[in-house]
């Protein structure tokens, strides 16, 4: 399930037709995404990032497994990061929406 | 690294939410009361607020105390479904709201609408008495008001208005409340919107406050375990304060960043005036030098090249003066004067007048020119103001963020430094 669907922009009072509510959509995951990533391998010493270097062929069950136990922060980290760009939507709501 | 990261995240977020569905109530059903309600599901009910299916109680890693393995199975929940359940129960809590309070408004007014009706009619007749009674009081006013028939119908004129009074009061009463029914349905939707504004604000600010905190443990070395526990000691108080210095960085941060690009824009719109200005008195020095030449030549034409012609021209006639009828010259002296006659022709007609006319146009290009000079001369000190107001802007941004970030990464010091004592 997406985190910013139509409704939960609705319930902001953004209004957006389809395309633009896809491309915020779009635009908002992979923002979520990087800021993800950027956190996480902050978080990792150069043996484990060397690590999940060598994870690169393995599963994503694998990778999340190891993420797991290297990363114990990888749930706060995502729901920080969410709230924040939650956060910064709603705080621009006005902004963002077409009408 | 970074596409498997990715990949993996949304795999953990496809894949734990699918057992979710069949493990726990549909996020529509997790709001219903039931015998085994969701963790995530707010247990007031269909119509509880939005507000009241906040996360704050439900993320609280910072505030509660947890053990590693208890830690590891709300990563889980986070990860998994935890954080889009919330979202989806807000959503559905709002949506339901709206939808709630709009057919309990409709069902209430729907079944205070005969009572409406009954006031309705009742308030009519008391007018219609009112109104009769008025005409009876008007009928008698000019008598004493100790006769008898004048009190009568005064004493029945008050009872009349004040029977009116009670059921206009009835009447009305129902009727704004029945119109407040339906107004509260769109106040309260506004209502609840503003307050999940609020809400994601605060929870931005508060996960603004915990990365800026990582952040800074991280810069102070601290393990990760240990930075997870002193992150939890920390008092809350310190964690908003945090979050909101670490809002308004982020703020000054983008303010600074905006100031920047406006200084670059107006730098670049300098320049760019300069250039117009350089082009512009290239092209005006060219325009210039071509209507000189042009002049130049034209002056050739008149002084020197047609008096020259006019000059062969009278020789060669006077030659042909000179000549009899049948001398074998004379029609090639006839040839020559008609080509000169054609010549002069040529330079007078079309020559002069042609090198006369690019100068004229070049004159004309420069004086347009130099009026562009002028504007643009104009453009260039605003274009100078703007960047001088841009520069100065920039630089009270850049130092407003800096001071902000550095009273940040203070506070945060001074949190982390105070975690440990509060534990203790």
């Amino acid at each position: 399930m997406p985190l910013l669907s139509p409704t939960l922009l609705e319930n902001l009072g953004i209004n957006l037709s389809e395309e633009h509510y896809q491309a915020l959509s779009e635009h908002f995951e992979t923002t979520l995404n990087e800021r993800v990533i950027n956190e996480i391998v902050l978080e990792l010493s150069p043996e484990q990032a060397e690590q999940l270097a060598t994870l690169q062929q393995a599963g994503d069950e694998e990778v999340l497994a190891w993420l797991k136990a290297n990363v114990p922060d990888v749930a706060e980290i995502v729901a920080d990061e969410v709230d924040i760009l939650l956060g910064e939507i709603a705080e621009n709501s006005e902004a963002i929406s077409d009408n | 690294m970074p596409e498997k990261l990715r990949s993996a995240y949304e795999v953990a977020n496809e894949r734990t939410s699918a057992p979710d569905a069949a493990a726990e109530p549909a996020p529509e059903l997790a709001s219903i009361p039931g015998p085994h309600p969701s963790p995530e599901a707010p247990t007031s009910g269909d119509i509880a607020p939005v507000s009241s299916a906040s996360p704050d109680s439900l993320s609280t890693p910072d505030t509660e105390p947890t053990t590693s393995t208890e830690t590891l199975a709300t990563d889980v929940e986070i990860l998994g479904k935890h954080y889009p359940v919330r979202q989806m129960i807000n959503e559905i809590g709002n949506q339901r709201m709206r939808a709630v309070e709009s057919v309990t408004a409709s069902w209430k007014n729907m079944l205070d609408t005969p009572g409406k009706m009954r006031l309705g009619l009742a308030q009519s007749i008391a007018k219609g008495r009112l109104t009769r009674q008025e005409r009876k009081a008007e009928a008698v006013s000019h008598l004493s008001d100790r006769n008898w028939l004048k009190r009568r119908r005064m004493r029945k004129l008050q009872k009349a208005r004040d029977r009116f009074d009670r059921a206009n009061a009835k009447y009305q009463g129902r009727k704004d409340r029945m119109a407040a029914r339906k107004e509260n349905v769109g106040k309260n939707v506004e209502q609840r919107r503003a307050d999940y504004r609020k809400e994601l604000r605060v929870r931005r600010e508060a996960a603004l406050g915990r990365r800026a905190l990582r952040r800074e443990l991280r810069a102070q070395d601290a393990g990760r375990f240990e930075a997870r526990a002193v992150l939890k000691d920390i008092p809350k108080e310190h964690l908003e304060r945090v979050g909101k210095l670490a809002a308004t960085a982020y703020a000054s941060e983008r303010k600074a960043a905006q100031a920047d690009k406006q200084k670059k824009s107006t730098v670049r719109n300098e320049n760019r005036t300069l250039e117009a200005i350089g082009d512009n008195r290239r092209r005006m020095s060219e325009a210039a030098n071509q209507a000189k030449e042009a002049d130049k030549t034209v002056n050739e034409y008149e002084t020197i090249r047609i008096p020259k012609l006019k000059d062969h021209l009278t020789e060669l006639r006077d030659k042909l003066k000179d000549r009899t009828d049948d001398d074998q010259d004379r029609d090639s002296l006839e040839m020559q004067i008609q080509q000169t006659e054609e010549q002069i022709k040529i330079y007078e007609q079309r020559e002069v007048p042609y090198w006369k006319q690019v100068a004229l146009s070049n004159r004309q290009r420069v004086i347009t020119l130099n009026k562009n000079h002028d504007a643009l001369t104009a453009n260039l000190s605003q274009n100078t103001a703007a960047k001088d107001t841009a520069v100065t802007d920039a630089t009270a941004a850049r130092a407003t963020a800096d001071a902000h970030k550095a009273e940040l990464m203070k506070a945060a010091a001074e949190a982390t430094d105070s975690a440990p004592e509060q534990n203790n």
